[in-house]
C-alpha cells in the first residue's frame, strides 16, 4: 500500500469517519426540489394575483386623474406581485440549478419553462378565481394589504375629479341616485351618458360614474359596470324608457 | 493484497463496484485512491501553484470527502468525473479561502495529449510546456480549467459538464472563449505557434 492509502486509511479507522447515510442526500435532493416547485406554486400565485390586479384597473382613466398613460402606469402597476413573482421564479430557477442534474440544462431552458410554467399556472389561478380569492384573503388577514377593491373605491371616491363609483338606489327618467361609499347620495344626470360594457340600470346595481360633479349632482359622460375595466366602445344613450326591466343596455346584446 | 481486492475472477472491478464495497468495507476505499492518486494530483498541479506538502494535505482532504460522500455517487455518472468535480470544487473553495487565484504551475504537466481537431485548433504546432505553462498563468482561472481538463486531461465535453457543472453548451462556448484568450495572450507573449 502506497504512503498516501496507508494514511486515509488509517485516518478514516481513527477517527471512525463514516460515509453519510444515504436518505441524507435523498432528503437534500428532495428538498430543492420541493422549494422549486413551492416557488413555482407561489410565483404562479403572485401572476394570477398580478392578472387580477391588471384585469381590474381601468387604464384608461388616467386623463380624468390629469395624468399621462405613463405617468399613470408607474403609479398604478402592481409593484408587490410583480417583485414577488421575480423573486420565487429566481428562487425556483436556482433551486432547479442546484437540483443533482440542473446543471445540465441551459440556464436559458431552465429560465424560459419556469417562467412559461408560472405564466400558464398564473393564468389557470387567475380563471379559476384563485387571484380574486388570495386578494380577499390577504385583505382579511392583514390590515395593511390593500385589496383591489379597497383600490378600486379609492380610486371610484374622487368626485373632485369626476370619478364616483356606488350602488344606484332609484333610477328615474334622465337620472338616477347613487350611494357611494360613505354612503352620501348623488343625483347623476344620465342624459348625455355613454354606456361601456354590461350594465343594467337596476336598483342595487354597482357601476362607476365618470363625469363632473356640482354639489350633490354629477353630469355623467359615462356609466360603466363597477365589475370590470370596460375599455370598449359602447353605446351613447339618448333615450329612455320606463318599465322594470333593464332599463339601457349596450351594443350586442 | 488490495490488487488482488479488484479482482473479481478475471474481470477487473469498475469504479461503480468498488464504491459499493467501499460502503461496506472501508478497506476497498484503498482500490480508488490507488487508480486516482496520480491523476488527481496532476491535475492539482495544472490547476494550482502548490507545493508538494499543500498537494498532499489537499489530496487527503479530497479523498476523505469523496469517502464520505460516497453515498451521493450517482451510478449514472463516471466516477472519475464525480472524482474531478471534488477535486475541482475543493481547489476552487482552497483558494477562495485564502483570497488568491490559483496559479497554474508545473511546466512538466503541460504536455499536451491527443491529436484531435480541438487540439491542432488550439495549438497550430505544439509548443513546449514551459511555453504553455506561462500561457495558462496567465489565463483567468474559468478558461484555464477547461482548457486543462479538454487537452490535457482529455475530457470529453460531457464529462467536462459533469465536472464543472456546467451545460454542455456552455462547456464548448467557454472552450472556444478560452482558446481565444490563450491565442491573444501568446501573441501578447510574443510566443509564435509557427
Amino acid at each position: 500500500m502506497k504512503e498516501l492509502q496507508r494514511k486515509i486509511i488509517d485516518q478514516i479507522k481513527e477517527k471512525e469517519i463514516q460515509p453519510i447515510p444515504k436518505p441524507f442526500f435523498v432528503f437534500k435532493n428532495l428538498t430543492v426540489w420541493v422549494l422549486a416547485i413551492v416557488s413555482i406554486i407561489l410565483g404562479a400565485t403572485s401572476s394570477s394575483l398580478l392578472a387580477y390586479n391588471i384585469a381590474n384597473q381601468d387604464w384608461n382613466i388616467y386623463t380624468h386623474l390629469g395624468e399621462s398613460f405613463w405617468g399613470f402606469l408607474v403609479s398604478a402597476l402592481p409593484y408587490l406581485w410583480i417583485v414577488s413573482l421575480i423573486a420565487f421564479l429566481s428562487f425556483a430557477i436556482f433551486n432547479i440549478e442546484k437540483s443533482k442534474k440542473g446543471y445540465r440544462y441551459s440556464p436559458f431552458l431552465i429560465l424560459f419553462l419556469s417562467i412559461g410554467i408560472t405564466i400558464i399556472l398564473g393564468a389557470v389561478g387567475y380563471f379559476a378565481g384563485i387571484g380574486a380569492k388570495t386578494d380577499n384573503f390577504l385583505g382579511e388577514k392583514f390590515s395593511s394589504y390593500q385589496t383591489v377593491e379597497t383600490q378600486k373605491i379609492q380610486t371610484w371616491s374622487q368626485p373632485d375629479k369626476g370619478l364616483v363609483g356606488g350602488t344606484i338606489k332609484s333610477v328615474r327618467e334622465d337620472e338616477l341616485t347613487l350611494s357611494d361609499f360613505t354612503g352620501k347620495e348623488w343625483t347623476i344626470n344620465i342624459s348625455e351618458t355613454v354606456l361601456k360594457g354590461k350594465i343594467d340600470l337596476y336598483s342595487g346595481e354597482m357601476i362607476k360614474v365618470i363625469g363632473q360633479s356640482f354639489g350633490d349632482q354629477i353630469k355623467a359622460s359615462e356609466l360603466r359596470p363597477w365589475n370590470g375595466n370596460m375599455t370598449r366602445q359602447g353605446q351613447s344613450f339618448n333615450g329612455m324608457q320606463n318599465g322594470n326591466g333593464p332599463m339601457y343596455m349596450n351594443n350586442g346584446r | 493484497m488490495l490488487d488482488l481486492m479488484e479482482m473479481d475472477g478475471d474481470k477487473i472491478k469498475t469504479d461503480g463496484e468498488i464504491v459499493i464495497q467501499s460502503l461496506n468495507d472501508s478497506a476497498h476505499f484503498s482500490i480508488l485512491i490507488d487508480r486516482y492518486e496520480e491523476k488527481l494530483t496532476r491535475y492539482i498541479r495544472r490547476l494550482c501553484d502548490c507545493s508538494k506538502e499543500d498537494i498532499e494535505d489537499l489530496l487527503q482532504e479530497i479523498f476523505i470527502k469523496i469517502y464520505k460522500n460516497l453515498n451521493d455517487f450517482d451510478q449514472s455518472l463516471k466516477f472519475s468525473s464525480w472524482a474531478y468535480r471534488i477535486t475541482h470544487n475543493e481547489v476552487i473553495s482552497r483558494f477562495r479561502r485564502i483570497k488568491s487565484h490559483p496559479q497554474g504551475a508545473d511546466i512538466s504537466e503541460y504536455e499536451i495529449k491527443g491529436n484531435s481537431p480541438d487540439t491542432i485548433l488550439l495549438l497550430d504546432q505544439k509548443l513546449d510546456g514551459r511555453k504553455i505553462a506561462e500561457i495558462l498563468k496567465e489565463m483567468d482561472i474559468k478558461y484555464r480549467e477547461v482548457l486543462v481538463l479538454r487537452f490535457f486531461e482529455e475530457k470529453d465535453y460531457a464529462e467536462i459538464s459533469d465536472i464543472l457543472q456546467k451545460p454542455a453548451g456552455t462547456v464548448a462556448t467557454l472552450l472556444n472563449r478560452a482558446k481565444y484568450q490563450f491565442r491573444n495572450i501568446a501573441k501578447q507573449l510574443n510566443i509564435n505557434f509557427k
